[in-house]
């Protein structure tokens, strides 16, 4: 049996902190995964891993049945295993158009022509117009990222992780910063997510992480301490001490 | 029609319209001074030079002071190739180019692995390190007596290049909107949004599965043909290529016109070398010895009042005046 997205035992180092320690999971196509624990848990550490801008102190990351240790972070996207930001990362000056514009024609490998207008590659907007009444944010698509809302940023990132097709998704806290009222807009857009993409989500909004996830992995000092289904998850009382428990207990050194 | 709050965006890239009036500007200038035709070529020939350091700087947040190694390169080449035997214009242009295009893709390939001061660092080490070679090669080159003899052909076997500098400034104002015409159509290309995401922030471009170093490099050898091109044509219209022509002189003075007419548009790489080189010439006429404490004096000024230099300023004095004439169209 081999998972579209396997982690055998990861580990990491820094100098004498362990930021994870022994991490194993598996995601199949289709799989709503939750990562959760307190602050300084090791949460994004795994994220970079997966993703390629950590390297591992131990342990293996296999994408697709391959050891995908000696490949790049962007080799990584371009295999499908696409991550978001924690905080916000988008080109203040481009509006969210060119930002799909720009996932659209990488996953065509045209980023580097030279002399077609990008404005008019009409096949190019179509599927941009698609993702962006995907997302509800038609009206958005021309106004500098720089400028929309926190929400509406949160926003065009899922919309550029999918504009690059991904088939392993890696959500870092895609509601973190987000006002109360306006994370059911986030929430909509996850329920919307491809059936067969498999997402693996980081997220301290926990309405959020019960209602999509439908498997949880608990994380405190880099280890995993429970994983299981959120029905068990919220009743398990290792789960609920470790976390509140280890949250103050680790907001000191976060 | 109404008018619909759009402003000319003088951050942005020219658009036709822009392209054209600089057309009329250069136009003007050889109706206006028909007796300084020399020094507005070169002034034209070192707009070169300046629009493509901006495509380094302004477009791409590359940090270098060695951009005269491209253009040197590109003078050279067109100069030793005409002195030669080869002397027809267009084709000096061509050697100018691939010269500087070929310096770019080195120069880039070595530069680009690093960044912030150690990248700053390169790109002077290898433009002195290219001065040196022009210098020491004086068979091919002159050296310090610099390569003379340059006969370029007449333009379309007709117009010669004499020394009221008419063909001279005709053909620089062409091969200049020429160029100038080209960079638009990049910047508005796949590849002129990848380097404004590149810009704001490369980690970001990589997390959308782009390699960021072969499309700054890619942009180093674009560079390096427009500074070649800049190169040849002072070749051809100065006939006489000189070690100032990769010196760290021109290099530090090209990133001085580019501050002082503000990075990331062609229009302030144009404005800042012609305010630049216009004020070195008739304040150096007036006080030889000073000139230069004033281009200091100039320079900080620009940059207090006016950081985003003097394109950048035009632009905010534009925004306010229709916003005071048009109170509702501007929110």
């Amino acid at each position: 049996m081999s998972a579209l997205l396997r982690i055998e035992r990861v580990s990491k180092n820094f100098g004498g902190l362990v930021a994870s320690r022994n991490v194993s999971l598996a995601l199949e196509p289709g799989d709503r995964v939750a990562l959760i624990g307190p602050n300084g848990a090791g949460k994004t550490t795994l994220v970079n891993m997966i993703a390629g801008l950590l390297p591992l102190s131990a342990g293996r990351v296999m994408f697709a049945g391959q050891d995908i240790a000696r490949v790049s972070a962007v080799a990584r996207v371009r295999m499908g295993l696409v991550r978001t930001f924690q905080i916000s990362r988008l080109f203040p000056d481009l509006t969210p158009r060119e930002h799909l514009g720009l996932a659209v024609l990488q996953r065509q490998r045209r980023t580097g022509h030279l002399f077609r207008r990008f404005e008019a590659m009409a096949e190019v907007h179509r599927e941009i117009d698609g993702l962006l009444a995907e997302l509800g944010i038609e009206a958005l698509g021309g106004r500098a990222a720089g400028a929309l809302a926190y929400g509406e940023q949160r926003l065009v990132e899922i919309a550029i992780a999918l504009a690059l097709q991904p088939r392993v998704l890696l959500l870092d806290e895609p509601a973190a910063g987000v006002p109360q009222g306006e994370t059911r807009r986030i929430v909509g857009a996850l329920d919307r997510l491809p059936a067969d993409l498999a997402v693996l989500i980081i997220e301290h909004d926990m309405d959020l992480v019960f209602r999509f996830a439908r498997h949880i992995i608990v994380l405190a000092e880099g280890e995993v301490i429970f994983e299981g289904a959120p029905a068990v998850a919220a009743n398990d009382p290792h789960v609920r001490q470790a976390y509140l428990g280890s949250y103050v207990h680790g907001r000191g050194r976060a | 029609m109404a008018w619909n709050g759009a402003l000319p965006n003088i951050r942005a890239w020219p658009d036709a319209a822009g392209i054209g009036s600089i057309a009329l500007t250069i136009l003007a200038g050889y109706l206006v001074f028909p007796d300084d035709l020399a020094l507005l070529a070169r002034i034209l020939a070192t707009s070169l030079l300046v629009v493509s350091l901006d495509l380094l700087v302004g477009f791409c947040g590359i940090i270098t002071l060695g951009q005269a190694a491209l253009f040197g390169a590109g003078a050279y080449a067109a100069g030793i190739a005409a002195v030669r035997g080869l002397s027809e214009p267009f084709s000096l242009l061509a050697i100018g180019a691939a010269a500087g295009g070929l310096t770019g893709l080195v120069s880039g390939a070595i530069i680009l692995r690093a960044h912030g001061l150690a990248q700053l660092v390169l790109s002077i080490a290898f433009a002195q390190l290219l001065a040196e070679t022009a210098n020491k090669a004086s068979w091919l080159t002159g050296g310090s007596d610099g390569l003379s003899g340059i006969a370029p052909a007449p333009l379309f076997g007709e117009f010669r290049f004499d020394l009221l500098g008419r063909t001279g400034y005709l053909f620089s104002a062409a091969v200049l909107i020429a160029v100038l015409a080209v960079l638009r159509a990049i910047a508005g290309s796949p590849f002129g949004l990848l380097c404004r995401g590149i810009r704001a922030d490369p980690v970001r471009v990589r997390a959308m599965g782009v390699s960021v170093y072969p499309a700054l490099l890619k942009m180093y050898i674009i560079s390096g043909i427009v500074a070649g091109v800049g190169g040849a044509l002072s070749a051809i219209t100065t006939q006489v290529v000189g070690l100032d022509s990769v010196g760290f002189d021109l290099s530090a003075s090209a990133l001085v016109m580019l501050v002082l007419g503000g990075a990331g548009s062609l229009y302030g790489a144009l404005l800042g070398t012609v305010t630049f080189m216009l004020f070195q010439h008739f304040v150096s006429a007036e006080n030889p010895f000073h000139w230069l404490t004033l281009v200091g004096v100039l320079l900080i000024a620009v940059v207090l009042i006016a950081p985003r230099g003097l394109a950048g300023a035009a632009r905010t004095i534009a925004s306010r005046l229709v916003a005071r004439w048009h109170p509702q169209a501007s929110r």
